[in-house]
């Protein structure tokens, strides 16, 4: 083949080329033309169809006329799609072949430049390029100067505040409060002992309600309806660590963590099912693990997915929503989600509040606190934990400063941030492995230490300094159970380890270990020598403290994954399939009840005022008499 | 010619294996039999530490490669050969990202933002190829930059522009640069990825607008080479600036230069300057350059003074801003549930103040911004201008390093040291 058929064959192959690509330009404009205007929810015949169906709403032959045409215009609009996307490869092979073939046809007929043609006039050049860097210097000031004397700034301009806050027309928020005082309706029929539930109201209402309280504007009679204001002391209280912390239930496991509360008159009898003695059950948005938290008339959790993240704010009274906080613009270092497991979530760990602040944790590694209106006070990602579970580990406030255990595959970390700014107050780096277990504060004769446990020591804090003051090696494998602690002594426990009773002190000591039986989860509740543990495989065992001594057990159908409670001289252990087995707190077995929720459930119950509130996998109940 | 033919069909080779490799769907199109797999939203995944090493080692010896093969060995082929390879590497396989143009905004954003730290990848990425540009020239654009590469490798029938032409285009990459820094630093965008015209096609999920742009830019490139590489690109500003300085730059000829003029139309990015003879005794020229002297610190004034101007709607691009003016404007869509921003401010429990002193700080930012900003493209502009009056004798054809990409054409045209070199000045003769 000579160089003229050379050329001739390459000529014919762009024209080729060129008339293809050209062709699958025009299908793909057409083809992007016709999605446009194809939107599957904006299908006239389609919601045709769905008004016929709302007049006719027992037309099944309907119902699958509409299934069908959905799918197929879902179908063709991602055929389409798809139809794109492949266009462009096919163009862009197009283009190929083009660009090949047009390179080589110039190959072929390349001449030789005429040396001494070009224009030497350089000055001619530069005034030309200085006229017209002039011309486009004021043309590109100009209209820059023009844009901005047309822009208004609209920031400036007045607006009506009551327009855009008075969200009572909002329909989310109004379906919010129809659906929790519809349950609490419902269920107030059905029990003829419980009070009436306050009112349903707007999230907005209440929110301005709330925040006239805290002004201290509301009437006497006006304040009894409305969800307790947190007195100046209590705040003051909240930060020294006084007593009056004690009487609420402000974490995980109640105050610091023990498994014990004060409150009295404890039911042991309900029904799920009939919702006999269920004051209210309310949905919870989002999915978590994490237990209430209640302080006063407000009960705080927590919920998540893999996109968004809440903290939420319930009337415990009546199970309204006084409000919900999204956690979803806090600044991260990466843009991963992290991979959790179902059993653990994205929502696992606890808050805590004093009263003033409640904060969260979340698996992102995302800590928040919130005022008790939920409004955001600070946000801060610690970095995403490294868990192969999910981060699980609750959080304590003491003396405003929120304890964060940090136990992580890569580092072990127990960290002091201020509660009411964020910053961290301090961090001690700790050489453990990683951790399921939550904080605990223990009262050692005048000084609170904080007391964390993991594989494979224990070991307790300064909660104010960080400060690490003893340590101990007893534990082994994935440590989920928290530490328990009574009368000076530290119980720390975890499956296929130990269940020892340590002395803590500058030379902590092991005064007895047993591993008879041992929870993987459910952490174990010390009082009045008496120690208690909850088994994933469902065996409720008692132990003497003082020596290890197995005194009694008790076999349920369900593990359990709940930390076992003790309050109003009782042990409450809620099992996976929502029945609490409720024992009188004694060196002998006395069952008193096992009443049901009618819903499975893992996280830990909470007390207040005589009523308990469990957390089951969907609803959120108010158990009282 | 064979040796260029070989380059393309090595080039197209690699194409077409990338382009089978990715011919497959990235994703299984819904299947509304089964479950649907949400696709991931990041492009590209995030890569181990040890990957990113890797990028950066390739770059460096893809640098230094190149360096050698401009400047030592003076080898076109071998510079088209490393294009083909960070075109595919760069391009394709690491799918545009990371990107030493885009890593402009990086380091803004570290400079600006105590939140924000830049990973040591992307700052090796936006200073090596500043630094070899400070000694060797662009070598990065020659071969280790996906964007020059593609552009490099659709060249067909390159036009001169007239230089005035050159001059006026040239001033947009300023004002680019400017507005990516000022929008990174203000933490509201980073434009120069949100608008990078072959990403998507490196990607092979081009939105089709960003298709047609690419596509646009490939066949302008066919006649007016790399269009983005010098009308657009931001990051060329600062290689133009390091190179300009460049001690080790390739030259045309590698020894003296016979004055064959065959070079003298072979640049297709217009970036060889002819020899020029003429007096600079012109008194109106000398005049010339004292006033843009001083008009200097006039133009940074006023371009300081429209660029604080210019704050309000530069900051809308910015969502809280453009937030905060819509619920002003718009209060009635507080009652629209399809729209997703207002629904999301107001399920955040944030309140109209905090929006409003959020949006406030925002655009603050913006006046002090518009006011560097500003001044930047008055001293910019006024430079450039500066540099029009001043008229440099030269007696060969020499590369102009500021604009000069390093790609070799040239040297490829010189006969100076070819074997068939006297027979070829007899032909001149």
């Amino acid at each position: 083949m000579n160089i003229q058929e050379k050329q001739k064959t390459t000529w014919r192959i762009a024209v080729i080329a060129g008339i293809f690509s050209a062709i699958v330009s025009i299908i793909m404009i057409l083809n992007y033309w016709q999605l446009q205007r194809s939107e599957p929810l904006e299908n006239e015949l389609l919601a045709n169809l769905v008004e016929q169906l709302r007049k006719d709403t027992s037309n099944e032959e309907l119902k699958e006329d509409i299934r069908r045409l959905d799918l197929m215009v879902r179908k063709a609009y991602f055929t389409k799609q798809w139809q794109i996307r492949a266009g462009a490869f096919i163009l862009i092979g197009g283009v190929v072949i083009l660009v090949i073939s047009l390179r080589m046809y110039q190959s072929y007929s390349d001449k030789l430049e005429e040396p001494g043609s070009e224009d030497r006039h350089l000055g001619r050049e530069l005034m030309a390029a200085q006229k017209w860097i002039m011309y486009s210097v004021i043309s590109i000031f100009g209209l820059a100067l023009i844009a901005a004397y047309l822009s208004n700034d609209k920031l400036a301009e007045p607006y009506s505040l009551a327009s855009l806050e008075d969200t009572a027309e909002d329909p989310e928020v109004e379906e919010i409060a129809i659906r929790t005082s519809d349950d609490a309706e419902q269920i107030t029929t059905e029990s003829e002992s419980i009070e009436e539930p306050n009112e349903a109201r707007p999230l907005t209402e209440q929110q301005e309600e709330g925040s006239e309280q805290v002004t201290g504007e509301t009437s006497a009679a006006e304040s009894e309806q409305e969800p307790e204001t947190v007195p100046e002391t209590a705040i003051a209280e909240s930060k020294t660590g006084s007593l009056n912390y004690s009487k609420q239930f402000p974490s995980f496991r109640g105050p610091y963590g023990l498994g014990l509360s004060n409150h009295k008159n404890i039911p042991v009898d309900w029904d799920g099912a009939t919702g006999r003695n269920i004051l209210w059950k309310a949905e919870i948005p989002l999915h978590g693990y994490n237990s209430p938290a209640i302080w006063g008339d407000r009960l705080f959790l927590t919920g998540a997915d893999a996109t968004s993240q809440f903290i939420y704010c319930y009337n415990r009274n009546n199970g309204e929503v006084i409000w919900e906080h999204p956690v979803n613009d806090v600044a991260r270092n990466t843009s991963e989600v992290p991979r959790v497991t179902d059993d653990t979530g994205y929502a696992a760990p606890t808050v805590a509040t004093d009263g003033v602040n409640v904060c969260a944790i979340y698996a992102t590694g995302d800590v928040v606190c919130v005022d008790r209106e939920g409004k955001r006070k600070w946000a801060r990602n610690l970095g995403m934990p490294d868990n192969h579970y999910g981060h699980s580990s609750s959080l304590l406030i003491y003396k405003g400063i929120l304890l964060i255990q940090f136990d992580t595959n890569k580092q072990g970390k127990v960290l002091g941030l201020d509660v009411s700014t964020g910053e961290t107050k301090w961090e001690t780096p700790r050489n453990s492995k990683i951790s399921w277990a939550s904080p605990i504060l223990a009262d050692m004769g005048g000084r609170t230490e904080l007391i964390l446990s993991t594989s494979p020591q224990v070991a307790g804090y300064n909660p104010l300094t960080g400060e690490e003051l003893w340590s101990i090696d007893c534990l082994m494998g994935e440590v989920g159970p928290s530490p328990g602690f009574s009368e000076g002594i530290v119980y720390a426990t975890n499956e296929y380890a130990v269940l020892a009773a340590i002395k803590p002190g500058q030379q902590p000591e092991i005064l007895w270990e047993t591993n008879e039986y041992l929870p993987e989860v459910a952490s174990p509740v010390v009082d009045d020598g008496l120690l208690f543990i909850g088994t994933s495989y469902g065996v409720i065992v008692c132990y003497d403290a003082s020596n290890g001594e197995l005194l009694w057990e008790f076999e349920c159908d369900d593990g359990i994954y709940a930390s076992p409670m003790i309050a109003d001289n009782k042990v409450f252990f809620l099992d996976m399939g929502g029945k609490m087995h409720i024992f009188k707190k004694d060196r002998t077995m006395t069952l008193l009840g096992e009443p049901e929720l009618g819903e499975g459930s893992v996280s830990t119950p909470s007390f207040s005022d005589g009523r308990i509130y469990i957390r089951g996998y969907n609803f959120l109940y108010c158990i009282g008499i | 010619m064979k040796n260029n033919r070989i380059a393309i069909i090595t080039f197209f080779s690699g194409l077409l294996i990338s382009v089978v490799s990715f011919a497959q769907q990235r994703f299984p199109r819904p299947d509304f039999e089964s479950d649907y797999l949400v696709p991931s939203p990041l492009a590209p995944e995030p890569r181990w530490a040890s990957m990113e090493i890797l990028d950066v080692v390739i770059l460096l010896i893809v640098l230094v490669l190149t360096s050698w093969l401009a400047i030592k060995k003076r080898s076109r082929r071998g510079i088209l050969y490393l294009s083909v390879f960070a075109l595919i590497y760069f391009g394709f396989y690491r799918n545009g990202c990371i990107c030493s143009i885009g890593g402009i905004q990086n380091v803004t954003l570290t400079l600006f933002n105590p939140a924000y730290a830049i990973s040591l990848t992307a700052l090796l990425f936006f200073v090596l190829p500043l630094i070899f540009a400070l000694f060797m020239g662009r070598v990065f654009c020659a071969s280790a930059c996906p964007l020059g590469a593609i552009q490099e490798l659709v060249i067909l029938k390159p036009i001169s522009i007239p230089s005035p032409v050159r001059k006026v285009l040239g001033l947009i990459p300023y004002l680019y640069l400017g507005l990516s820094i000022l929008y990174a630093a203000t933490n509201t965008d980073f434009i120069i990825c949100r608008y990078d015209p072959f990403i998507g096609i490196f990607r092979m999920d081009a939105s089709f607008e960003m298709l047609i742009l690419g596509g646009s830019f490939l066949l302008l490139g066919m006649f007016v080479a790399r269009p983005y590489c010098r009308f657009l690109c931001p990051y060329g500003v600062l290689l133009n600036w390091m190179s300009s300085f460049s001690k080790w730059h390739l030259s045309i000829t590698p020894s003296e230069c016979v004055d064959c003029k065959l070079c003298a139309h072979s640049c297709p990015v217009d970036a060889i300057n002819k020899p020029v003879i003429e007096p600079v005794s012109n008194r109106k020229d000398i005049n010339k350059f004292i006033l843009s002297i001083l008009i200097l610190p006039v133009l940074v004034l006023i371009g300081g003074y429209i660029g604080s101007k210019s704050h309000i709607y530069l900051s809308r691009a910015n969502t809280t801003v453009s937030l905060a003016e819509l619920m002003i404007t718009q209060p009635e869509l507080k009652n629209d549930p399809d729209h997703i921003d207002v629904q999301t401010f107001l399920a955040s429990g944030k309140t109209m103040e905090t929006l409003l002193e959020e949006a406030a700080v925002i655009r603050s930012q913006f006046y002090y911004g518009g006011w560097i900003l500003g001044g930047f493209l008055g001293l910019a502009f006024g430079l450039i201008f500066m540099g029009k009056t001043i008229y440099r004798n030269r007696k060969d054809y020499e590369p102009d390093k500021g604009n000069c990409v390093s790609c070799g054409r040239c040297m490829d045209y010189c006969p100076v040291g070819k074997p068939d070199f006297d027979e070829i000045m007899k032909q001149i003769k």
